[in-house]
């Protein structure tokens, strides 16, 4: 059986061995959500990834006591802890993270083409979503409202308008996978 | 408490997604933080909220640099040892650590500084003592700092005594004692009369 199918017991006894695959294991197994949490609580992508590094060392360091059975909870509770640090430093109000402003600005005419070409497609992809969704994500992607505002305009509650944001991005992330598949 | 809120705001996943997108107030955004603490489906929720937030192909994946496991790695074989740590981490231009080394090493530079400007400090090592001499012995000091070399005496001496010169000078006063004894000779009145002397090669044929 290999590394992947592992548990995380198993892996963390490879670890304490010194088999360093079983640490690409436990990132590759890890790292997104982990990144997904931090990403959402410090809305700073390398603050995050700051905290990320921090995160692994510390949990990885502490594991006396932890059990192996429960190491994405840990992982996530040290992940917490460290986060509210990095907020108490921040001393400057987080702002919200621009996503659009991680794409590389880079005149690369081939990237700019690719680039072009997928917001292309994610606007073919959600004219196929239903009306309410395909309002709410029009909304919010292309004209940078508040859930709020949207949902004023709309004239729902607030939690429709979440909830078909919500249903519409699972959606446009299917329709994206299948495309690509 | 927040999934019974009156506002609609109380389904954890709308929690979630408005919390990631900053649009809870200070107070709900607190409270969710709280429950972040030690409620692991909110933190599974906000996790959710910040991957639904990337649209495919218009935003990046929330992905970290990959450079961050070397970093892992290598912080954790260098273990708990302070040094290992100190250089492996990232840190904090804010870290309270950061501003006391800093002020040590400008309190150094400033000490240092100051020690080659010769500013005698209260602490650190005895100054040194500069004496100051008396004016008359200065004074000395200064004549003989005046008086020409040995060598110049020397270049002067031996022009002045050389021979030609010597020489010179005997036939100049030979010279004037013949062309007065001429002018007696050719006019006695001489005394009162000024002669315009003749050139000694004249005098010579």
């Amino acid at each position: 059986m290999g590394a992947v199918g592992q548990s995380d017991a198993e892996l963390l006894q490879s670890f304490h061995s010194g088999e360093d695959g079983a640490l690409d294991v436990l990132f590759d197994r890890y790292e997104a959500p982990l990144f997904q949490f931090l990403v959402g609580m410090l809305r700073d992508y390398h603050q995050a990834e700051d905290v990320l590094q921090e995160t692994f060392v510390r949990a990885l360091q502490r594991l006396a006591g932890v059990d192996p059975g429960h190491l994405r909870g840990w992982l996530f509770t040290v992940a917490y802890h460290q986060a509210m640090l990095a907020k108490r430093r921040q001393k400057r109000p987080t702002r919200e993270v621009n996503r659009h402003e991680q794409f590389d600005p880079s005149p690369d005419p081939g990237a700019q083409a690719e680039h072009r070409e997928n917001a292309r497609r994610v606007r073919r992809f959600i004219d196929q979503l239903p009306p309410q969704q395909r309002e709410v994500i029009h909304q919010r992607m292309y004209e940078g409202k508040r859930f709020r505002e949207i949902a004023a305009d709309l004239n729902c509650p607030l939690n429709t308008a979440l909830a078909r944001m919500h249903a519409g991005l699972k959606r446009l992330r299917v329709l994206w996978e299948q495309d690509h598949a | 408490m927040l999934e019974t809120n009156q506002n609609g705001d109380g389904n954890l996943a709308w929690q979630a997604l408005l919390y990631a997108s900053g649009e809870l107030d200070e107070e709900r955004a607190v409270a969710f933080e709280d429950r972040l603490g030690h409620d692991q489906a909110a933190r599974e929720a906000l996790s959710l909220a910040a991957q639904l937030a990337v649209v495919p192909g218009v935003t990046p994946a929330l992905r970290p640099n990959p450079d961050y496991r070397d970093m892992v790695r290598l912080r954790l074989k260098q273990g708990e040892s302070g040094w290992g740590r100190l250089l492996g981490r990232r840190i904090y231009r804010g870290h309270p650590l950061v501003w006391g080394l800093a002020g040590a090493a400008a309190a150094v530079l400033i000490v240092v500084g100051l020690g080659q400007c010769g500013v005698v400090l209260p602490f650190g090592p005895a100054p040194t003592t500069i004496v100051v001499q008396a004016p008359g012995s200065q004074v000395e000091e200064d004549a003989e700092a005046m008086v020409p070399s040995l060598e110049a005496a020397n270049v002067w001496a031996e022009i002045s005594q050389s021979d030609h010169l010597l020489k010179a000078h005997g036939d100049e006063l030979r010279r004037k004692t013949r062309s007065e004894e001429w002018h007696r000779l050719v006019d006695p009145d001489a005394r009162r009369t000024r002669v315009q002397p003749k050139p000694c090669y004249e005098e010579m044929r």
